[in-house]
């Protein structure tokens, strides 16, 4: 079976579906988009060479669609799917789909994402492989009313004990997930992990783990071929989250030692090996503050973050999938694999960070992205773009590289407010206020660090410049006659501004 | 031109005029220690602390959106009382909608007692799942949603009538 392509069809939407286009584009292929009814104007959309509409608004009946995709696919000729993050990134279902269709899957093959997409089995083959992992217990699977039998929960808690996480077996990104403090909050906390599990990723199952306090989420970057190649790219340090997802990564992580950086990523090469891993993927950890480092989970897709990785090593990883899926050997080895300065990744949301994170929808009026050296922006929208309620609220990836710590600190900060975005409310701000708290200037970030401190996190208020600034647009705006001082630049037509100089010679 | 503005809670008057020497600038009555050196179209350029800024400004309905430095506001055109009175207070018995989304369960039923904090209903957006919890002790009057209803912000969910806390 030949494994070339010359066509990728981008099984996904937004930012992920974008960067995969571009580096495509760079290696001479042909792109596919494929789009919802709500999306069919967007910049993925648009940017493809053919794009595809494969349905309405709702994931279920468009991105979750593996047969529309396959059907796109073969439409198009599209000889190889990249799924992206997220949607089908993560189905050994639609990887075993592709495969009966002739159509390369552009992540690991579809035994590796069902040993590890189940969550506790892939605590299991963790286990077996010597990688330590976080103490949990297992739940049976709900029934049809989406319950778990009660006595079966009653005896996983009591074997786990309090402070506990209900996690979502086919889950990731904190959808299907409940920290649960108390013994009374734990059936709700269930039931409700079990819905979003079910409607999120079409399984319902759940397990619980102890809840590590004030840990730190450090995850490697791994990367495998077929040949028996397996090497890792550094960590990535994301421990800075809100409602379980992160907002800022950076790598390297401030809390790693070169020798507990060569332990974990041996650990995370060693998970890489145990299942044969092919392709992109990311063994995360959570890190104690006594250096301990528990096996999390292990995701077979390209990351949300990865950007940081290919700034510090200089590397674009989806042009790395590709030449790994059409069988060539991994572009690098382990010591050829060296980092360099330091790279920050702030994920810009259209959420109200003042309104406990609360997803903003609207139109943008005003959308321009910073740039400069060391300025990287991954995004998905434009000027004029709807951002609806039917995705996720990510609108942008912001990150910078520079020498140091300090410098991609500075860099960041300059970039955020850099970044005009209007018609939606955005967390620019608080993004800059998490990079310019002491605490994180100190390397000082677990997972705790929003809620300990910026919990009294207020934006800035309007001041006599913003005022004026509104003012001044109005009366530009205004109509001529309104101003008996002159012109007054009346709107951005140049033949408005053109006036303006002829009626100052006559005066 | 005079331009009433409200932020937040405060109401501002702000006057601005082209001359032919530049701009005047006035905020309630003071002259701001700042400079506007150009208007073209959605841009106003500043200079403030030596410091030359551009700021973008946006029209949505009576709302002026404003960045500048990296700060996004929100403004509204005074004389928009009658909006402003349509808007359902937060925290009070009148619990309304705080993001689009689609109502997943309704937990409480028209005269039903619940305590404050008892769930109401559980409503979803973006994937998240949210709990609508009571601000206020009392009974149910008013249950406006069904579930796999869409909702959008401020929409009227349920009304409580409070009680005291010691009935």
């Amino acid at each position: 079976m030949t494994r070339e392509f010359d066509t990728v069809l981008i099984a996904n939407r937004g930012e992920i579906a974008c960067r995969v286009i571009r580096t495509c584009r760079a290696l001479g292929l042909r792109t596919v988009a494929v789009a919802s009814d709500a999306d069919l104007r967007s910049p993925h959309a648009l940017m493809a060479d053919v794009c595809v509409p494969i349905g309405p608004a709702s994931p279920l009946e468009s991105y979750l669609r593996m047969d529309a995709v396959l059907d796109a696919a073969r439409e198009t000729g599209a000889g190889a799917v990249h799924p992206g993050y997220g949607f089908l990134s993560e189905n050994a279902g639609f990887a075993r789909a592709c495969a009966q269709a002739g159509v390369v899957f552009l992540g690991p093959g579809p035994e590796t994402i069902e040993a590890m997409g189940e969550k506790t089995a892939a605590r299991r083959t963790m286990e077996a492989a010597g990688v330590p992992v976080v103490p949990g217990a297992y739940l049976p699977a709900p029934d049809a009313e989406g319950r778990v039998d009660p006595a079966a929960v009653q005896a996983a808690a009591a074997q786990v004990g309090f402070p506990m996480l209900v996690k979502a077996a086919y889950g990731g990104g904190g959808k299907g997930m409940r920290a649960v403090y108390r013994p009374e909050d734990l059936t709700a906390a269930v039931d409700a992990a079990v819905r979003e599990a079910a409607k999120a990723f079409g399984d319902g199952l759940v397990y619980l783990e102890r809840l590590i306090q004030r840990p730190r989420h450090v995850e490697f970057q791994i990367f495998g071929d077929a040949h028996g190649g397996a090497v890792h790219l550094g960590e990535r340090e994301c421990s800075i989250q809100r409602r379980h997802q992160k907002i800022v990564e950076e790598t390297p992580s401030p809390a790693l030692t070169p020798e507990l950086r060569a332990r974990m990523g041996e650990a995370a090469v060693a998970a890489a090996r145990a299942v044969d891993y092919v392709g992109a993927g990311t063994v995360e950890f959570l890190l104690g503050d006594d250096d301990g480092f528990y096996f999390l989970e292990m995701n077979t897709r390209l990351q949300v973050e990865h950007p940081v990785t290919e700034l510090v090593f200089g590397v674009d990883l989806v042009e790395a999938q590709i030449r790994v899926a059409r069988g060539e050997r991994l572009p690098w080895t382990q010591v050829e694999l060296v980092p360099r300065g330091h790279a920050l990744e702030c994920r810009v949301y259209a959420e109200d960070p003042a309104r406990g994170f609360l997803p903003s929808t609207g139109t943008l009026l005003v959308y321009e992205e910073p740039d400069g050296p060391g300025v990287r922006v991954d995004s998905g929208v434009a000027q004029g773009v709807e951002v609806t309620p039917h995705y996720d609220p990510m609108l942008a990836k912001l990150s910078v590289h520079a020498g140091d710590r300090a410098a991609a600190v500075a860099r960041m900060r300059d970039a955020l407010r850099r970044y005009p975005i209007l018609g939606v409310t955005t967390n620019l701000e608080y993004l800059d206020a998490v990079l310019a708290a002491p605490a994180f200037l100190a390397g000082d970030t677990t997972t705790a660090f929003l809620d300990e401190h910026l919990a009294d996190w207020t934006p800035a208020s309007a001041d006599a410049a913003v005022l004026a600034a509104a003012a001044a647009a109005e009366q530009s705006a205004a109509p001529r006659a309104a101003g008996p001082t002159g012109p007054a630049a009346a709107a951005a037509s140049p033949w408005a501004r053109l006036g303006r100089f002829r009626l100052e010679g006559l005066d | 031109m005079s331009l009433d503005l409200r932020s937040g809670d405060r109401q501002h008057h702000v006057d601005v005029r082209r001359t032919p020497d530049g701009w005047t600038v006035a905020v309630d009555g003071a002259a701001p220690d700042l400079e506007i050196l150009e208007v073209t179209g959605d841009r106003v350029v500043l200079r403030r602390d030596g410091r030359r800024l551009t700021a973008r400004v946006a029209r949505r309905g009576a709302e002026r959106l404003v960045w500048l430095d990296g700060r996004a506001h929100v403004l509204h055109l005074a004389g928009d009382e009658a909006d402003a009175a349509d808007v359902i207070a937060a925290g009070g018995p009148r619990h309304a909608a705080e993001m689009p989304g689609k109502v997943v369960r309704v937990l409480a039923a028209e005269g039903d007692r619940v305590a404050a904090g008892a769930p109401l209903l559980i409503l979803e957006a973006m994937k998240m799942e949210t709990e609508l919890a009571a601000n206020v002790a009392g009974r149910v009057v008013l249950v406006t949603v069904a579930a796999g209803d869409t909702v959008a912000v401020g929409d009227l969910l349920v009304e409580i009538e409070p009680e005291d806390a010691d009935a």
